[in-house]
């Protein structure tokens, strides 16, 4: 079933055979056409042959070919990568051949660390998504589009302009050390990938387990996503037209009390006539008055294309984002220019260059919880059209329209990410490449708080005010380069033994400061031309900081690998990788991490031929280490806390000392990794998949042990603890038989991962997840998952004193609170009647997408579900008896005395204890994008063009879930996750569409 | 060209070697910020810059803001909540009404920022003896640390009674582990007094303009005469407290209501004071005057309006007392800047010695007031100086310290009755004099009246329970339960 590979310049000489081998022939017609490939583009050297002979010939540059052949004829047209077409010729005439992809499963190139291999070949677990999968997903980064399509990686994505989503590869690995996968983007190694224009990338390789991540060695435990950005072109020349137009709305908000069921609430709450008929002066919904529907468009333009030895690719992009929330935006402008010279047969050189610029107008996002909680009873804007005041004796809280708009906080940056690198093959079976990689960003942001008041309806001031402006400035410059130097040797010997073994070593640093000024209750005027600050000035009372990056290091590495295949079906594959960071203490710096990987092609044994349903099979196991040194530099060794001031008279002293102990054998943390999957290929390639078992245990987990406060800090950093995920990955896709015109792809991806901290330092649990009211509701502790809610369990509402009485309750308790459970039974309600009742972290993942054509038409529709989930809605607890609003069903479903009402408290002013109340499922099932296209013909009457496409599609317009708040979508950090408190919510997006290429 | 790339290949192999053999000093990373050894060996700014940063915790908010003004001002009869009536501050409905739970945010604010008070005064003792100074000038700034270290520890025992005792570095989680177990109340004390001694003996008797906010020795007295107080060590107080006013140094102000003013900032009535500034840039107690500030709106919007003066401290003035002028801040009336205060707001009174003018004082902004905090004055030191006496049965030499405070408040002198009426006496010019000045609650329970005096005022004080706050829940918690709780908590 392999199409063998055929060197070109091999294959022009055999063309030429067999075209002279065609011409002496005497019953012959001409035939002429063209051959093109999924999306239309025309292929250059596809092979054109009459099936049974040796006549044929190959497509010219721009995927034309003329033939003459002996008719009838069965005609058969191939070429690597695509699916072999036969057709029969009775006469002669045009023929245009429209080849698909050829998905074959373990044929595929796949791009692993530092270099390239076929999937056949790999003895590890790693998924590859095309660029074309996901081209018509508006998106900033390409991660959130794949959320679903890859088979054991969770994505959680923020409604907020400009921010990255949490990727979590085969669950959360750490509990302090970073969860985040490591990104290789062209082989520059990255933690943020907002600057990449994903119409530029080609494909998105995942490595999931140690035998494909151990090359990247200590940094590789959370897993890594290779991104590769255009290079080669196959045509002469290809311009690129895409744009998507769309609105984002919100949807699936929370309704809130109207005025009236507000003052009843709070009156009851307050247990006395807190809001009166006089103190209601208007009315507001403030969700609607903070958010809108909100415009996006997305345009790229490329050029690619070939001139003799000289591939390049050229794009720009722009992408402008309006948030649902009032003037939030973000705007990223991207260039690229990649390109490859082939030197001579032995010498290639290349880069990779790109540019991004961001401009963002930042808003706070605690408005969507001043929203939550403002009094329906004020107006946001006075009729003379000055800022309501909401922040009164009745409601303590600010006017969330008047923060949005008298907040300016801006940010733009400038990134510049490239390689440049050469390769020299020489000694017939050696590759020598040397890369250097450069990411350099330089970030600036500036606040300016103007001078604003609030006014009461009768004209009286409101307390929210700034009297004075503010104005904050800051820019971080960053660089970090990477040196890449890799030996590889080739050979097989005999037929059986085909072996690569790479050597490498690589040395990185990354280095910045970050700036900032400012200046605070000054009369700056409201004019943009006031806001730069320089970072010396002293004037005005400026305060001027330079600090070190968060995040510098240096590191240097030695790696190896090794693959062996015997027989075409025996596979070993071995690396090792030698690390150090600077970020360790100089006793514990390197550390070495060995991977192993066996894969058994089955299929191309012998017994095996005999089962024609099977096409390929093939099962593999790996074994390996990783490591995980996400950790800020000086964590090692004791430095002085700075900027304690104090004043003795009215001399200033910078006050410094030291403020906590540490860990000086501070090391990596280690994840062991086991993998066992199953790939396989059935029905004559219509049946694809990939199934994997995995179990990883991080040993030697960062983790802060605490201790009591008695002045040297309260938790000590060290490697305390173990982290566990095991889980089950199924990966399938199935293309239905193609029938008059309909092509059909069926494709889904299932995900089981459980986690487990599995033991942590003197058995202390960390607590996290703070309600914004004092108290907290997660908890990491062994047993349990990482971040799990740690709540009191209740037994229904105390409806009268005696049921108080009878029962052990919190000092202060009244009918109609929530009756917490003395789960151990000590008469007393503590913190040891606390349970852990599940996290945020999903249990299954399930992703699907069905993809039609039909003649000009195409479609298709992603859903993704998560399930076993757990939410905190914490907003509903966020109480200070400032007479808060509340939401409708609170308010109408309350227990009142005689309701017995058994879920919903009574009004109260209380701020309640983090309970089992709050905690809701999480699960959701939703359609995450939806797309309807139609090819014009449009070649017809305009012949630069080569396909133009229209589309619509609808991104989350479909969510189901059971849960009452925004969005159970809760992106945050893996300790405290799922916690419903200052969200962006996230909204559906209804986009146009356009592809258009030009030739 | 070939040979051209033979060369580039040789020099990137050379290149390559050369890197790698230097790769030992590639991966040390200098620091980019100041260390230990820094600070040091520049004993010049040094020892300032590590005394300075013990001296930077009294600003914060987890010691002398809002956590303290619940625990040492709202739990005691001289002052309610305040603020709204649905505003609890979190937990200060909780101290107003003694329903004190261990899990109360405000107690483990108080543990942990007097102990890293603490933590800060260990580190300038040890560092300092390391360094290469002048004998003298490291002999009082290492006199100073123990007076500070003493002031924390003050807080602490008077909170929570025995605490763990902290009298050097913990450099290890093996140390902190063996550390973390509570001493007897009498330990702390002795330790404080040892430390006290220490800062007697080394610091000067009067320091100049650019170092005040520094402890002198006649500080470091005033606070051993009320530590020896506590416990009932008349005697040695009275030593103490004769030779402060044998200095001659101290005189009361002769206007009351300045003592809290700027203008009676470091005045001749101040032993010791906690130092702030409202010029650019600003350091005061963090949000000290704003949780207290009246809480109006618009222009009359001063803050929060926490702590509040109780009606039975209005009703414990006798007519004519100027210091109830000097302590409670009307609403209604015009204050002594000629600000107007608003006769709408939520409170009747508010907290005068948290006021701050914004037209007549130095203002900034509101989070960061110039307000010192009047820790030590002469005012004190004559109460105290009543009681030894009395107790010791030299009455007259009591009436007349009395007196001298009563005669600025512009009242008639007391005569002597009993030892034991004079005793009830000058605990009521306690109250009256030192109304807000965080000493009524911690008095009240060293003289045994706390549970008569609350009660009667319907609050849920409990005897042998409420005598000493609940140790932070939290604390015990991360001990691994090896700081116990207080009885009946």
């Amino acid at each position: 079933m392999r199409t063998k590979k055929i060197q070109f310049p091999g294959l022009f000489i055999l063309s030429l055979v067999l075209t002279m081998q065609a011409f002496s022939q005497s019953t012959n017609v001409i035939l002429k056409g063209s051959v093109t490939g999924a999306s239309n583009e025309k292929l250059a050297f596809a092979t054109i042959a009459v099936k049974g002979t040796t006549q044929g010939t190959l497509t010219d540059e721009s995927g034309n070919y003329i033939l003459e052949i002996p008719i009838p004829c069965i005609l058969k047209i191939s070429m690597t990568g695509y699916i072999t077409q036969e057709k029969e010729i009775r006469v002669a005439g045009n023929y245009d051949f429209n080849l698909a992809e050829d998905s074959k499963l373990l044929d595929q190139v796949v791009v692993i660390g530092y270099g390239t291999t076929k999937k056949s070949d790999l003895t590890g677990s790693s998924s590859t998504i095309k660029a074309s999968d996901i081209r018509n997903i508006p998106s900033l980064t390409v991660t959130e589009a794949i959320q679903g399509k890859v088979a054991g990686v969770s994505i959680i994505n923020s409604g907020a302009p400009g921010t990255s989503p949490k990727v979590r590869i085969r669950g959360v690995g750490s509990i302090l050390g970073g969860a985040d996968p490591l990104y290789v983007v062209d082989g520059v190694i990255t933690t943020d990938i907002r600057n990449l224009n994903s119409n530029d990338i080609v494909t998105i390789d995942v490595l999931k387990d140690a035998s494909s991540t151990a090359i990247y060695g200590a940094r590789a435990a959370n897993g890594v996503i290779l991104i590769t950005t255009a290079s080669d072109s196959k045509k002469k020349f290809k311009v690129n037209y895409d744009n998507q137009l769309g609105m984002r709305l919100l949807i699936n908000s929370v309704k809130m009390s109207p005025p009236g069921y507000y003052a009843q609430y709070a009156n009851d709450a307050a247990e006395f006539p807190a809001i009166t008929q006089g103190d209601v002066t208007g009315t507001t919904d403030w969700y609607d008055q903070i958010t809108r529907p909100a415009f996006f468009h997305n345009h790229n333009l490329s050029m690619s294309g070939k001139i003799n030895n000289y591939t390049y690719y050229f794009s720009s992009g722009l992408l402008q984002v309006n948030g649902i929330l009032l003037d939030n935006n973000y705007n990223r402008y991207t260039l690229r220019y990649n390109h490859e010279y082939k030197l001579n047969k032995n010498i290639k050189l290349g880069n990779t260059l790109s540019y991004s610029r961001f401009i963002a107008n930042n808003k706070p996002y605690s408005v969507f919880t001043q929203a939550y909680i403002a009094a329906p009873i004020f107006n946001a804007v006075n009729p003379d059209g000055t800022f309501g005041n909401t922040s009164n004796v009745i409601n303590n809280v600010g006017n969330p329209y008047a923060t949005i708009k008298t907040v300016n906080d801006r940010s733009y940056g400038n990134r510049y990410q490239g390689t440049l690198f050469g390769t020299y093959h020489f000694l017939k079976h050696l590759d020598f490449k040397s890369q250097v990689g450069l990411d350099i960003e330089n970030n600036n942001g500036w606040e300016y708080l103007e001078q604003y008041y609030t006014y009461q309806a009768n004209g009286i001031q409101g307390g929210q005010q700034n009297e004075k402006a503010d104005l904050r400035f800051n820019r971080d410059t960053i660089y970090q380069w990477v040196w890449d130097n890799t030996l590889s040797f080739t050979k097989t010997f005999g037929s059986e033994h085909e072996f690569k073994f790479m050597l490498g070593h690589t040395a990185e640093r990354r280095d910045g400061w970050m700036s900032k000024a400012t200046i605070t209750n000054y009369d700056i005027p409201n004019d943009e031309s006031y806001w730069k600050l320089n970072f010396t000035d002293t004037s005005r009372g400026q305060q001027n900081l330079r600090d070190p990056i968060e995040n510098y290091f240096r590191r240097e590495s030695y790696f190896a690998r090794l693959n062996y295949k015997l027989l075409e079906r025996y596979l070993l594959n071995a690396t090792i990788r030698r690390d150090a960071n600077s970020n360790f203490p100089a006793n514990n710096r390197w550390a070495s991490f060995p991977s192993i990987g066996l894969g058994w092609i089955l299929s191309q044994e012998n017994f095996m031929q005999s089962v024609n349903i099977v096409d390929e099979l093939k099962i593999r196991v790996s074994f390996g280490l990783v490591g995980n040194d996400v950790i800020r530099p000086g964590q090692f060794d004791l430095r002085p806390t700075e900027r304690l001031f104090t004043y003795f008279g009215t001399d200033r002293i910078d006050g410094a000392t030291v403020t906590g102990i540490v860990d000086p054998n501070l090391k990596w943390e280690v994840v062991t990794e086991y993998d066992f999957g199953i790939e396989f290929s059935l029905l004559k390639q219509r049946f694809v998949g990939e199934l994997d078992f995995y179990h990883k245990k991080a040993q030697d987990a960062l983790y802060t042990i605490p201790y009591a406060s008695l002045g040297f800090g309260n938790s000590l950093l060290t490697n305390a603890a173990d982290v566990l995920n095991y889980g089950v990955e199924l990966g399938i896709k199935y293309r239905l038989p193609a029938k008059n015109e309909f092509t059909q792809v069926v494709s889904s991806t299932f995900t089981y991962n459980k986690n487990v901290v599995d033991n942590v330092g003197l058995g202390r649990a960390l607590n996290f997840g703070s309600l914004g009211n004092g108290s907290t509701a997660t908890q990491t502790l062994e047993g349990y998952e990482i971040g799990s809610f740690w709540v009191y369990r209740t037994d229904g509402i105390f409806q009268n004193e005696e049921e108080i009485k009878a029962y052990p309750h919190i000092i202060n308790t009244k009918p109609g609170d929530l009756r917490l459970k003395d789960l151990n039974n000590d008469g007393i309600i503590d913190n040891l009647d606390r349970e852990h009742i599940g996290s945020y972290q999903p249990k299954f993942m399930i992703g699907m997408n069905y993809a039609v054509t039909w003649k000009n038409w195409d479609a298709s529709i992603d859903l993704f579900s998560l399930l076993g989930n757990k939410v905190y809605n914490a907003k509903k607890g966020i109480r200070f008896g400032s007479n808060y609003n509340v939401e409708l069903d609170v308010a109408k479903n309350r227990w009142v005395p005689g309701s017995n009402e058994n879920k919903n408290p009574r009004a109260s002013n209380t701020t309640p204890f983090p309970s089992d109340y709050f905690v809701e499922s999480g699960s959701f099932f939703r359609i995450n994008n939806v797309t309807i296209g139609y090819k014009l013909d449009a070649n017809k009457f305009w012949r630069s063009i080569e396909t133009l496409r229209f589309f619509i599609g609808a991104q989350n317009p479909l969510l189901l879930t059971k849960y009452t708040g925004f969005t159970p979508e809760l992106p945050g950090n893996q300790n405290e996750a799922g916690i419903e408190l200052n969200i962006y919510p996230v909204s559906a997006v209804f986009l146009f569409g356009l592809n258009v290429t030009f030739k | 060209m070939k040979n051209s790339f033979c060369t580039f290949i040789i020099l990137l192999a050379t290149a390559i070697l050369i890197f790698v053999s230097c790769s030992k000093s590639f991966l040390d990373e200098p620091s980019r910020t100041v260390t230990i050894n820094d600070l040091i060996n520049n004993p010049a700014n040094g020892a300032q810059r590590i005394l300075g940063a013990v001296y930077n915790k009294f600003y914060d908010w987890n010691i002398h803001s809002f956590s303290w003004i619940g625990v040492s001002s709202i739990t005691s009869d001289e002052a309610d909540k305040g603020s709204t009536p649905g505003d609890g501050g979190a937990d200060k409905i909780e101290m107003d009404n003694w329903l004190l739970s261990p899990t109360n945010l405000s107690f483990n604010e108080i543990w942990e920022g007097n102990f890293e008070g603490i933590g800060r005064a260990c580190y300038a003792i040890e560092f300092i003896s390391q360094m290469q100074l002048d004998e003298s000038e490291k002999r009082r700034y290492i006199g100073e640390a123990h007076f500070l270290r003493a002031y924390f520890y003050w807080n602490l025992v008077r909170c929570f009674g025995g605490v763990p005792k902290i009298n050097k570095i913990l450099a290890s989680q093996s140390d902190i582990e063996e550390a973390s177990k509570r001493v007897s109340a009498e330990e702390i004390y002795m330790l404080m007094e040892d430390d006290l001694q220490q800062a007697l003996n080394s610091l000067p008797g009067q320091i100049s303009k650019s170092e005040q906010g520094r402890p002198t020795k006649y500080s470091a007295m005033t606070f051993l005469a009320k530590v020896y107080l506590y416990q009932n060590k008349y005697a040695l107080s009275k030593t103490m407290i004769d030779q402060v006013v044998n200095s001659g140094l101290y005189e009361l102000l002769p206007d009351y209501s300045k003592i809290w003013r700027e203008e009676g900032e470091f005045s001749k009535e101040s032993i010791w004071e906690i130092n702030c500034i409202a010029t650019n840039p600003p350091k005061g107690i963090t949000g000290y005057t704003e949780v207290q500030g009246m809480r109006g709106s618009g222009d009359g919007d001063f803050g929060w309006g926490f702590n509040v003066p109780s009606q039975s401290l209005i009703d414990a003035y006798e007519p004519g007392d100027k210091r109830k002028d000097g302590t409670i801040l009307v609403s209604g009336t015009t204050l002594w800047d000629g600000y107007p205060s608003s006769s709408s707001l939520p409170n009747p009174y508010y907290n005068y010695k948290a006021y701050v003018s914004k037209t007549h004082e130095t203002y900034f902004e509101r989070i960061n007031s110039n307000k010192n905090l009047r820790i030590f004055r002469y005012g004190e030191i004559l109460l105290m100086k009543a009681e030894v006496y009395n107790l010791m049965s030299d009455t007259t030499t009591a009436l007349s310290a009395l007196n001298e405070l009563r005669a600025r408040a512009g009242l008639s002198p007391v005569f002597a009755g009993s030892q034991n009426e004079l005793t009830e006496k000058i605990y009521h010019e306690r109250l009256v004099e030192m109304a807000f000045e965080h000493d009524r609650i911690f008095d009240l329970r060293r003289t045994g009246r706390a549970g008569a005096v609350l009660r009667a005022q319907g609050k849920a004080y409990i005897d042998g329970k409420h005598d000493l706050f609940p140790i932070p829940q939290r604390q015990i918690d991360l001990s691994g339960g090896k700081i116990v709780q207080n009885p009946m908590y």
